[in-house]
């Protein structure tokens, strides 16, 4: 009599493999669909191999890949770092947009962009210089974001998931305003493309960037995946996880950690993204169930699709004209976070 | 294993939630910890659990003072079941009785064959093995407190505690519950702690109790020396009725109306 355990649904190392690969499908297929599609109509079976020169080889490996690639990045990133923050707050409406963290991330970001052409800073290396210095600037900011808000929403005791949101969501805006205000000050030339970073956009900046989002979602995702099983003790609140002899505050600074690498690989080279981290890991979970060893891994290949797909609808929607990717985000998610609220107020009343 | 808490103090900020208690848990016994709210019930349990570092004073497992016991080995010995369990998130009672292996299972907690046979008989023993791909809100109130005890024993330990287990179930459901810690003790030679607010069923599964009053321990020992007229009623505050009972012998403890504290009192408490 096996029975019962055997039947439902069990998490190993190769349904995980399984997950995966079906990720892995689902992400060649949304890119296929991005390559092909776009404001001009070209044949990309015969684009691709068309000598380097011709211009619809140009349009597809020089302009829709590079951005194909960022999407998948940033949005594996996104998908993850929401994934994994939801889980360890136990809070559906957490992300590291709402969180703050993406703000924080972009605000120093930002600054570092500005200041990296000046001489002092300039000497280290340049272009290479800012390559640096803007994902390590990112990285303090969403690291330090996180830190802020936890202390300002605890200091008036314990920080429940609601203070934390509303403080997150505070910062962002002030984040906003203040990239806002940059934006205002600086010379033309350097404020070229800042805004971009508020709404959120992907911008090829040239392959070490790309490289460097690959790294960190990578590093990111080995962390994230070591702390699956605490994270689904941590279900049971930071007591209850306790009691199964895990290290709650070990496993905290951890997925803090992680989330800061992924959202500073992510933002430098796309800005402020909303809601994907937050969309993304609640459909995951209609579909793979709620063990985070396979939410985890399925929220990375989900983000990264629907970015890849949003993004395809923001550089075709209007024609000619591209809409940053942020917005088409915006739009589907918005509507989505009130939805989760309503259903989050109802689910509390009823308890 | 015994489970031996030595002068505990527990300060929440300035206030002393308990203020040097000593109590011990045996193999194959059953300590009932019992007195009325904030008296530091639960704040024991969670400290002789080692979920609650004590301010002063040490638990000792076997001998050994808690803190030197690393978290994992602490919880391969020691399981709590919380007064309630509520999840963030959708999930099974398979899930929830295989997270009971954590502190068995390696870093990325893949379960062996070996753990799925340990938390299948938890869940047989707790007889929700026919509940395991149901999801923890659709259950009764006992249906999930015996999922979450399965949880608690897959975990294998040698010391159970019991944050009041029953304080959301029907008569039958309690005695049924009870029945099987009592059975869980006594056959499996568990070492068992129990919170509980209802006296009569404190005075009829447990070996000991201890009557806790303001985070002291005011009386300690066998159930008839302890649920005693004259000290119920100044622990709780109230007069009640306090006789054996025909069937078992053990003590009866009734709570009783203004009125009736009236008649036998007269002039004293309205």
């Amino acid at each position: 009599m096996k029975g019962d355990l055997e039947s439902v649904r069990r998490v190993t190392p190769g349904s995980v493999l399984a997950l995966h690969t079906a990720g892995l499908a689902a992400l060649l297929l949304s890119a296929g669909l991005g390559l092909a599609i776009g404001p001009v109509e070209i044949d990309p079976i015969a684009a691709w191999s068309a000598p380097a020169a011709d211009p619809a080889h140009v349009i597809l490996v020089g302009a829709r890949l590079p951005r194909v690639v960022l999407g998948a990045l940033v949005g594996g990133a996104l998908g993850l770092a929401g994934a994994a923050l939801q889980a360890l707050l136990s809070n559906p409406l957490a992300c590291p947009h709402v969180l703050g963290i993406s703000g924080g991330a972009a605000l120093l970001g930002i600054l570092a962009m500005i200041f990296a052409p000046l001489p002092a800073v300039a000497a280290f290396g340049g272009e290479e210089g800012a390559l640096v210095l803007v994902p390590l600037a990112a990285f303090a900011g969403a690291l330090g974001t996180a830190a802020l808000v936890r202390a300002v929403a605890s200091a008036a005791g314990r920080a429940t998931p609601h203070t934390l949101l509303l403080t997150g969501v505070v910062f962002n805006a002030f984040a906003a305003a203040v990239i806002t205000f940059i934006n205002s000050i600086a010379d033309f030339h350097r404020a070229h493309g800042i805004l971009a970073w508020v709404v959120g956009s992907l911008t090829v900046r040239g392959a070490a960037w790309t490289w460097a989002a690959a790294a960190t979602l990578a590093a990111g995702a080995v962390l994230l995946s070591a702390s699956a099983r605490d994270l689904n003790a941590l279900a049971l609140g930071e007591e209850g996880a306790g009691s199964l002899g895990v290290d709650v505050r070990g496993t905290r600074l951890r997925i803090y950690l992680a989330v800061a690498l992924l959202v500073a690989g992510a933002v430098p080279i796309s800005g402020m993204i909303g809601f994907v981290g937050l969309i993304v890991p609640h459909a995951v979970r209609l579909l793979v169930g709620s063990d985070q060893r396979r939410v985890l891994p399925a929220s990375m290949w989900g983000g990264a699709v629907f970015l890849v797909l949003a993004d395809t609808a923001a550089r075709t929607v209007l024609g000619a004209i591209e809409l940053p990717v942020g917005v088409i985000t915006a739009l589907c998610g918005g509507p989505f976070f009130l939805f989760l609220l309503r259903r989050q107020g109802r689910l509390e009343a009823a308890r | 294993m015994r489970l031996d808490a030595e002068s505990l103090v527990v300060r929440y900020g300035t206030r002393e939630a308990l203020a040097g208690v000593d109590v011990s848990v045996e193999p194959g016994r059953i300590l009932g910890i019992i007195g009325p709210n904030g008296s530091g019930k639960s704040t024991l349990v969670r400290a002789m659990a080692g979920v609650r570092a004590p301010d002063a004073g040490v638990v000792r497992l076997d001998g050994r003072p808690l803190g030197e016991i690393g978290r994992r080995e602490r919880y391969r010995a020691i399981a709590l079941v919380p007064q309630e369990t509520q999840v963030s998130f959708p999930m099974r009672v398979s899930d929830l009785v295989l997270l009971g292996r954590s502190p068995h299972t390696g870093a990325f907690g893949w379960e062996t064959s070996h753990d799925l046979e340990v938390a299948r008989r938890a869940m047989e023993r707790t007889d929700v093995l026919g509940l395991g791909g149901r999801r923890l809100d659709e259950l009764s109130g006992g249906e999930r407190q015996r999922a979450v005890l399965a949880r608690a024993l897959a975990q294998e330990p040698r010391v159970l505690l019991l944050d009041e287990p029953t304080s959301f179930l029907d008569l039958r459901h309690a005695v049924l519950l009870l029945d099987l810690v009592r059975e869980l003790a006594t056959a499996g030679g568990l070492a068992v702690a129990v919170v509980l607010h209802d006296l009569n069923l404190a005075g009829m599964y447990c070996d000991r109790l201890a009557l806790l009053s303001a985070g002291r321990v005011h009386t300690q020992g066998a159930p008839e020396s302890v649920l005693r007229y004259q000290d119920l009623c100044t622990v709780y505050g109230t007069e009640l009725y306090v006789a054996p009972n025909d069937v078992t012998g053990r003590m009866v403890v009734l709570p009783l109306s203004a009125e009736h504290r009236n008649r036998l009192t007269p002039g004293r408490g309205s």
